[in-house]
């Protein structure tokens, strides 16, 4: 019974649309992160 | 691997040590402007240059601004966007676009983070719209 209040509804990705709305690719969205050697957290790398 | 451009490493480096007058913190100098952009490139960008950027009718050449302010971090977090609405290009330019990575920069162009796309190289048929979904670039120190 939590309250849905959190903006979720977009997908955080990056897409390819065609003329009619269409998805033809899709993939994850990117983090552009300063460094990957601190703080421990074993986050994706993208970049 | 580092996403920030070098002015910029040395900008926030400065500002956070003692490199300023009697081991006082640097000064730091603000990106300012208007709105910041999201630039789009045809080539991989790197701390000390940005890619190629993509060109054609449909693509602004400097990028798109960015709709609206994103969330700023706190405690640490990461910085997302766009914000508010999705940021999209719709290829008029009569052939392929091959879209490999991004830059944020400043409006007058000054870039401040950069980074590739997954699945790069993304290939937008003409007619076709390269879109990035709210919240889909997520920027982090750490």
């Amino acid at each position: 019974m939590q309250p849905e209040d959190e903006p979720e509804a977009t997908p955080a990705t990056v897409r390819v649309l065609d003329p009619d709305g269409n998805i033809v690719a899709e993939y994850e969205g990117i983090t552009l992160q300063a460094a990957t050697d601190i703080g421990g957290e074993d986050e994706e790398e993208s970049s | 691997m580092a996403a920030i451009e070098n002015a910029m490493i040395s900008n926030i480096l400065n500002a956070t040590t003692p490199t300023g007058a009697s081991g006082a913190p640097g000064s730091f100098s603000a990106v300012g402007g208007t709105a910041m952009k999201v630039r789009l490139n045809s080539t991989a960008s790197t701390a000390s240059a940005a890619g190629t950027e993509l060109t054609g009718t449909g693509y602004t050449a400097g990028g798109t601004a960015v709709p609206a302010a994103s969330t700023a971090s706190s405690g640490g977090s990461s910085v997302t966007l766009p914000a508010s609405s999705a940021l999209s290009w719709t290829n008029s330019s009569g052939g392929n676009w091959s879209i490999v990575s991004m830059d944020l920069t400043s409006s007058a162009g000054t870039r401040t983070w950069f980074g590739n796309f997954n699945g790069q190289p993304i290939s937008v048929a003409n007619g076709n719209t390269f879109q990035i979904a709210v919240a889909a670039v997520t920027i982090a120190l750490t």
